[in-house]
C-alpha cells in the first residue's frame, strides 16, 4: 500500500479550494455583470423611448421653421380666412409637439447662453443689451432637458 | 476596480469608451453626445466652456475659442507647421519661454494685449496657456461626464495619439492627461488603437488561435481636419508602425466647403444671387450640404430643399435641387485621389507592395462615403474593415488597450457561441429553431410541441442544424422517439422539449410527456464540429435560398393551418349534432371537402382562399349553438380555435412519428 502523504493531500486540497474560491468568484461576477447589465440596460431603454424619436422630431420640426417662415412672409393680399386657418395649422403642429415633450428654447431678449443658443452673428448695440440675443434666427427646442437643437441668433456685443 | 477611460483626442472631435464586462462601449458626455468637440472657450462672463458649447459660441469670440490645439501640442513654436497653422487660427499663440508654443485664452480689454500668465494689467485678465492646458480642459470634460455617468471615479486613462507623434508631442500629451487628474497608463497611436479594436495584435486576449503572423494592415483615417496613413506590422505580442503619411490639412470639413461653394454657385445660377454674405443663408445651407452628405452615403441621390432661403425686393426665395452621389463625387475627386495616392506613397515608404497588404481598416467619419470605400478597396484589392463606427474605432481600442492592461479582457472568460441556429422538425417539414445562431453557450431552451393527429401515441424529435427554413434542407444532428403519449385529440398532449448546450458545446436535446413524465433525450457531442468552410455554406444557403425558403414555408402554414381548420371545423360539425340546420351543415361541409381538395395544391394563396371560406361558414356552427341553448361549453373549440390553431401559451405541433395521421389527421 501507498505511503500516506498527508502533506501532499494537504497541498491538493488546498489547491482544490483555491480554484474553488476562484470559480466561485467568477461565477458570483458573471451573476453580478449580468444583473448590472439587466439594471443598466433597463436605463437605456428607458432613454430609448424618451429620445427614440429625436430624429423623427427634429424633421418635423424643421418643416415647421418652413410654415412659420412662410406665414411671416404671407403677402400683403393674403386672405385673412385662409392666413387664419394656416395659423392654426401652424399651432395645432406646435402642439402636438409640445404633447410630445417638445419645448421651445426661449431665446429673444435673454442673455446669451451656449448651452441653449447658437451664435451666428454679433451686432453693436445698447450697452444694456450687451451679451444678450436680440434676433432669433431659427427657434431652438428641448425633448425633456436635452437642447436637440439650439436657438440660431445673433447677440449684441 | 476602477475602469480605464479609453480616450481618442482628436483634432476636432474626441470620443471616449471604457471596457465593461469584458466589451468595449462608448460613452456619451453629459449633452447626450457620442463625440465631443475638442473646442474650448472663455466666454465674456468668464464663463469656460467645452465641447459644443464652446462651438456654439466661436463666432462671436473667435479670438478666446481655442480649436484644434493639438495641431500645436508639444510643438516648438519655430516649427514650420506652427508657422503655417498660425496663419489659420484665429485665437492668438506665441512662444513659450522654453521655446514651445504658448495660446492666449481670456477676457481682454482693448489696447491690452501684453499680459503674460495671467499677470498682467488691473483691466486684464487675459491668461497664456500651454496647449497641453488646453487639452486638459477636454479631458477633464470627458473625465468629468464619464464619472457622472457611470458614477464611479475615474482615475487612470488611455490616450490615443496620431503615429506621427514624436516624443515631445507625446510626452505633452500625456502631461494633459495628468492636468486633467488622469494617471496615463499608456499614450498608443491612433492606428495601434484601430487595429486593437478590430482584435489585430490582441494576443492578451488568449485568442491568438488564429495563427495571425506578422500581418500588414493600413489604417486609413479620413477625419474632419486630417488625413493620416499609416502602415502597421503586427505580430504576436506587438503593433510596429512602419510608416506614416497623410496630409495635416486635408479632411471632412473641405468636401463639405467644396459642396456649400457648389450650392452657392448653383442658387446664383437660378436666381441671381449671391448670398455668400448673408451668415443665416450659409448656416442654412451648411446644415443641408452636410445632411445631403451623410444622405448620399446610402442614397443615390437627395432632395435640397430650403424654403426662404433668403428674399430680395421681389419677395421669398426657395432653393430646390436634387444633389446625386455622381455630383458629389465629381465635386471632390480630386480630394479622394489625392487621400488614395498618399495611401500608395505611405505603403512604398514601408518598403512594400499594395498586394503585401493583409488588412485595410478605415477610420474617420468621411470613410462612410461609398467612393472612398471604392477607391480603397480598388487599391489593395480587398474588402477594408468598416464594421466599426469610424469615428468610434479609436477610442474603443483606447479602451481596448486599458482593459488588456487591466486584465479585464484577458480574464474574461472566453465563451463560444453556436454558428447555426438548432432545432426541431415540426409538422410539415418546417424547422423550428429552439436557439438561434450566434447565441453565447452555455444556454438551455425550452418550448412546449403537442400533436399533429388525434391518438398519435408518439412523437418523433428530429434535430437538426442550419438556417433554411425547411427540416430537409439542414443538417440532422439525430433523432430519436417519444412515445406512450396516451390517447388524446391532436393539440391535446403537451410534450416540452429541452435543447440544452453546456460550455463545451455538447448538446443535449431531452422532450419530455407532461402528462405521464415519461421522457427520451439524446446527447449530441461536437455540434459546433462544421468546418469554417461548411459554416459558411450554410450560412450563404440560407441567405441565397431566403426567398425560395419563405415561400415554402408560407405553404406549409397555410397548409397546416388548413388542416387544422378540417380537423376543428369536423369536430365542431359532429359536436353539435342536429342544432346546425340540415342546409348549414351541407354548406359547411362542402367548403370543407373543397379545403380537403385544394390544401394539397402549391399555392398557397388558393389555401388561404379556401380556408378562409370555410372559416366563415363554419362560424355559423357557433351562432346556432348560441341560438339554439345557452350552453357555452361546447363550442369555445370551434370560434376559438378555429382562427388559432395553436393551444394557449405556446404550444406548437410536433412532427409526429405515424406520417399517416398527417395526411388524414381525422379519421
Amino acid at each position: 500500500m501507498a505511503e500516506y502523504n498527508k502533506q501532499q493531500d494537504t497541498s491538493a486540497l488546498e489547491a482544490c479550494q483555491a480554484q474553488a474560491e476562484e470559480y466561485l468568484n467568477g461565477w458570483k461576477r458573471a451573476q453580478a455583470d449580468l444583473i448590472n447589465y439587466k439594471k443598466e440596460e433597463n436605463k437605456r431603454i428607458q432613454e430609448l423611448l424618451k429620445f427614440g424619436n429625436e430624429r423623427i422630431l427634429l424633421e418635423m420640426i424643421d418643416a415647421l421653421d418652413g410654415l412659420e417662415t412662410a406665414l411671416q412672409h404671407a403677402p400683403p393680399n393674403t386672405d385673412l380666412k385662409w392666413l387664419q386657418g394656416m395659423k392654426q395649422v401652424v399651432a395645432q403642429l406646435r402642439d402636438n409637439l409640445k404633447k410630445h415633450n417638445i419645448e421651445r428654447i426661449q431665446s429673444i431678449g435673454k442673455p446669451f447662453d451656449p448651452h441653449l443658443h447658437e451664435a451666428v452673428s454679433e451686432v453693436e448695440s445698447h450697452p444694456d443689451e450687451s451679451g444678450k440675443v436680440i434676433e432669433e434666427l431659427r427657434p431652438g427646442y428641448k425633448l425633456y432637458d436635452k437642447v436637440i437643437r439650439p436657438a440660431r441668433v445673433i447677440i449684441s456685443n | 476596480m476602477t475602469k480605464i477611460l479609453g480616450i481618442d483626442l482628436g483634432t476636432t472631435n474626441s470620443a471616449m469608451a471604457i471596457v465593461e464586462a469584458g466589451q468595449p462601449r462608448i460613452l456619451e458626455n453629459k449633452e447626450g453626445m457620442r463625440t465631443t468637440p475638442s473646442i474650448i472657450a472663455v466666454g465674456k462672463n468668464n464663463e469656460r466652456y467645452v465641447g459644443i458649447t464652446a462651438k456654439r459660441q466661436a463666432v462671436t469670440n473667435p479670438k478666446n475659442t481655442i480649436f484644434s490645439v493639438k495641431r500645436l501640442i508639444g510643438r516648438r513654436y519655430s516649427d514650420p507647421e506652427v508657422q503655417k497653422d498660425k496663419q489659420l487660427l484665429p485665437y492668438e499663440i506665441k512662444e513659450g519661454s522654453n521655446g514651445d508654443v504658448e495660446v492666449a485664452l481670456g477676457t481682454q480689454k482693448t489696447g491690452d494685449h501684453m499680459g503674460l500668465m495671467g499677470v498682467g494689467g488691473s483691466s486684464v485678465i487675459q491668461k497664456w496657456y500651454k496647449p497641453a492646458e488646453i487639452s486638459a480642459m477636454v479631458l477633464q470634460k470627458l473625465k468629468q461626464d464619464t464619472e457622472d455617468k457611470l458614477g464611479e471615479k475615474i482615475t487612470e486613462a488611455i490616450i490615443t495619439v496620431p503615429a506621427y507623434f514624436d516624443d515631445a508631442q507625446r510626452k505633452a500629451t500625456k502631461d494633459a492627461g495628468e492636468i486633467a487628474g488622469l494617471t496615463v497608463k499608456r499614450v498608443i497611436n491612433e492606428p495601434t488603437a484601430a487595429a486593437l479594436a478590430y482584435g489585430f495584435g490582441k494576443s492578451a486576449k488568449g485568442g491568438s488561435a488564429s495563427g495571425r503572423k506578422d500581418e500588414k494592415i493600413v489604417v486609413y483615417d479620413f477625419g474632419g481636419g486630417t488625413f493620416d496613413v499609416s502602415v502597421l506590422e503586427v505580430s504576436e505580442d506587438t503593433i510596429e508602425v512602419k510608416s506614416t503619411g497623410g496630409d495635416t490639412h486635408l479632411g471632412g470639413d473641405d468636401l463639405d466647403q467644396r459642396i456649400i461653394q457648389h450650392l452657392l454657385d448653383e442658387f446664383k445660377k437660378e436666381q441671381g444671387m449671391d448670398i455668400s454674405k448673408d451668415q443665416l443663408a450659409i448656416q442654412r445651407l451648411k446644415d443641408a450640404a452636410e445632411k445631403a452628405k451623410h444622405e448620399l452615403s446610402t442614397l443615390m441621390q437627395t432632395q435640397i430643399n430650403i424654403p426662404f432661403l433668403t428674399a430680395d425686393a421681389s419677395g421669398p426665395k426657395h432653393f430646390e435641387t436634387t444633389f446625386t452621389r455622381a455630383k458629389l463625387e465629381s465635386l471632390v475627386r480630386d480630394f479622394i485621389d489625392k487621400s488614395i495616392s498618399l495611401t500608395q506613397k505611405t505603403v512604398e515608404d514601408a518598403g512594400l507592395k499594395m498586394s503585401d497588404i493583409n488588412e485595410v481598416i478605415l477610420v474617420g467619419g468621411q470613410t462612410r462615403m461609398p467612393a472612398i470605400i471604392e477607391g480603397v478597396k480598388k487599391l489593395f484589392g480587398k474588402e477594408p474593415h468598416k464594421d466599426i463606427n469610424p469615428d468610434e474605432v479609436v477610442a474603443v481600442g483606447a479602451a481596448i488597450q486599458g482593459g488588456i492592461m487591466q486584465g479585464d479582457i484577458r480574464d474574461v472568460l472566453l465563451l463560444d457561441v453556436t454558428p447555426l441556429s438548432l432545432g426541431i422538425e415540426t409538422l410539415g417539414g418546417v424547422m423550428t429553431k429552439m436557439i438561434e445562431k450566434n447565441t453565447t453557450v452555455p444556454v438551455s431552451k425550452t418550448q412546449t410541441f403537442s400533436t399533429a393527429a388525434d391518438n398519435q401515441p408518439s412523437v418523433e424529435i428530429h434535430v437538426l442544424q442550419g438556417e433554411r427554413a425547411m427540416a430537409a434542407d439542414n443538417k440532422t444532428l439525430g433523432r430519436f422517439i417519444l412515445d406512450g403519449i396516451p390517447p388524446a385529440p391532436r393539440g391535446v398532449p403537451q410534450v416540452e422539449v429541452a435543447f440544452d448546450i453546456d460550455a463545451n458545446g455538447i448538446l443535449n436535446v431531452k422532450a419530455k410527456d407532461k402528462a405521464t413524465s415519461k421522457e427520451q433525450s439524446i446527447r449530441i457531442e461536437g455540434s459546433s464540429g462544421l468546418t469554417d468552410d461548411e459554416k459558411k455554406r450554410m450560412t450563404a444557403d440560407a441567405e441565397k435560398f431566403a426567398a425560395e425558403d419563405a415561400k415554402k414555408k408560407e405553404l406549409i402554414d397555410a397548409r397546416n393551418m388548413a388542416e387544422s381548420l378540417v380537423y376543428l371545423s369536423e369536430k365542431s360539425l359532429k359536436d353539435a349534432g342536429d342544432k346546425v340546420t340540415a342546409e348549414d351543415r351541407k354548406q359547411i361541409e362542402d367548403k370543407i371537402a373543397a379545403l380537403k381538395a385544394t390544401k394539397d395544391s402549391e399555392s398557397a394563396e388558393t389555401i388561404k382562399r379556401a380556408t378562409e371560406e370555410l372559416s366563415a361558414a363554419v362560424q355559423k356552427i357557433g351562432q346556432a349553438m348560441y341560438g339554439s341553448a345557452n350552453s357555452a361549453s361546447g363550442q369555445q373549440t370551434s370560434g376559438n380555435s378555429a382562427e388559432n390553431p395553436k393551444q394557449a401559451s405556446d404550444t406548437q405541433q410536433a412532427k409526429p412519428v405515424d406520417e399517416e395521421s398527417v395526411g388524414q389527421p381525422s379519421k
